[in-house]
């Protein structure tokens, strides 16, 4: 089988025996791949430590070697986003992206724009330009956007009157129905949020268009916690099951 | 293997589950015990159960002892004013090894790990505040590894540790001793640059 090279995030990586390891990368041109890094934890030579968590990394990797498993050839680091593995903050952000592209992303489908809106995220949360909560926001809606999730924020889910003709500032929204509810609609009340109107253009404006103006939008300091609550409550509800990550997350928070 | 009676296949099992060790070094090991003294086999079955009967971690620095207290702690020729901060024994073991260090150590006996959920409180963080707070401690070395953990550790060390009169400092990583540059990742020659020194 022939050689592969793609340029690819590291994701996770995991102890194989005394020499190995096995490592998961979202690739630019496969996706999500598991590779196997022979002698990584041993030989200095070969991998020499760059093997990191969220590095940018050019990889070659044999494919075809039984079904999903890799054997990782050569790496070479491109961005190693060293300001986010010197924060906890930080850390803990990129941590919980990780897990939910992890989680979310089957094997071998290739995902080029969740791979460069990754990339984005990292870029912008080792440079500090953005705070690391509007970037979550930011990550979150979009990646869900991407996946064909996204949160339905202008219709009532049950009858579709428009978000225009609802009662009210606070808006209801409903984790199951993956959207907002009218109040004559408004059932039990199990798995609800309650957004802002204002909350809500914003997650809109955020959600859509180019990202380089998407992330210029200042998001003031209620409607940031209104929609991380909203986000880390909808993309855990979808993922079905919470992201280690968030919980860290939230107790250094 | 199966024309073994059980007794020996049982240890070649045994053996075998030791790290780096295959079946055919496991079945030579089990031969040796079984040609050696019968003093000899009772000695290591014994410090096998000594091991896991007496080793503990020392109440203050969590390093492997057999006493309340390790020697490091105890001991009257290292300076209990300066503390290495590391990840796990095998880590002080190395310090030691090199010998260039004279203070006391705490073990955290982890790292921060998000996505394993390792938190503040699942590690040694608490008791090295604790530790901290009780004085007579001027500087704390943090040498935790380079890794995104380590690194993660050792930013959030370093923030709860900020509120005292404290030296603290980390270790440089840099290129190793006989190292090629050609080997050398990005981020280690980037370390090394900025901490470099003059000779
Ligand atoms: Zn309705
Ligand atoms: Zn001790």
């Amino acid at each position: 089988m022939p050689d592969f090279s793609t340029p690819a995030i590291m994701l996770r990586s995991i102890d194989h025996g005394d020499y190995d390891l096995i490592i998961k990368f979202l690739t630019l041109k496969q996706g999500k791949v598991t590779v196997i890094a022979k002698y990584a934890k041993k030989s200095k030579k070969r991998f020499s430590g760059i093997l990191e968590l969220f590095s940018v990394l050019e990889l070659v990797y044999k494919t075809g070697r039984g079904k999903g498993l890799y054997l990782l050839k050569e790496a070479s680091l491109k961005e190693p986003f060293m300001k986010i593995r010197g924060d906890i903050k930080k850390t803990a952000y990129a941590s919980y992206w990780t897990e939910i592209i992890n989680q979310w992303l089957e094997e071998g489908t290739r995902q080029e724009s969740i791979y460069y809106l990754f990339r984005h995220v990292l870029q912008a949360l080792d440079s500090g330009r953005i705070p690391e909560e509007a970037l979550s926001i930011l990550f979150q809606i979009r990646f869900m956007k991407i996946s064909g999730f996204s949160p339905n924020l202008s219709l009532c889910s049950t009858c579709g009157i428009e978000i225009d003709s609802m009662e009210g500032n606070s808006i209801l929204f409903d984790l199951a129905k993956g959207g907002i509810v009218c109040k004559g609609c408004a059932s039990y009340p199990s798995g609800r949020l309650y957004l802002s109107r204002g909350t809500i253009k914003q997650l809109e404006w955020v959600g859509s268009g180019d990202i380089k103006k998407a992330e210029r939008i200042r998001f003031t300091s209620p409607a940031i916690k209104e929609s991380l609550v909203f986000l880390e409550a909808f993309v855990p509800y979808h993922l079905g099951r919470e992201p280690r990550s968030l919980s860290f997350l939230r107790k250094i928070r | 293997m199966n024309h073994y009676p059980a007794s020996i296949l049982n240890l070649i099992k045994n053996f075998g589950r030791l790290p780096g060790i295959g079946e055919k070094t496991a079945e030579r090991l089990a031969m040796h015990i079984l040609r050696a003294r019968r003093v000899e086999a009772e000695q290591l079955a014994q410090s096998i159960m000594d091991l896991k009967q007496n080793t503990r971690l020392c109440s203050k620095c969590f390093a492997l002892s057999d006493k309340e207290l390790c020697k490091i702690c105890e001991s009257p020729a290292r300076n209990q004013s300066l503390l290495c901060v590391v990840e796990k024994p095998a880590d002080m073991a190395a310090i030691e090894q090199s010998g260039a260090f004279t203070g006391v150590y705490h073990i955290l006996q982890g790292a921060l790990s998000p996505m394993d959920g390792i938190g503040p409180e699942d590690i040694k963080i608490r008791e090295l505040i604790k530790r901290v707070e009780n004085g007579n401690i001027d500087e704390i070395v943090i040498a935790t590894s380079t890794t995104v953990e380590g690194e993660a550790t050792a930013s959030y060390i370093s923030k709860e540790l900020e509120r005292f009169q404290l030296r603290i400092t980390r270790i440089a990583s840099g290129v190793p001793v006989g190292g090629d540059l050609k080997y050398v990742d990005q981020v280690t020659l980037k370390r090394a640059m900025e901490t470099r020194h003059v000779i």
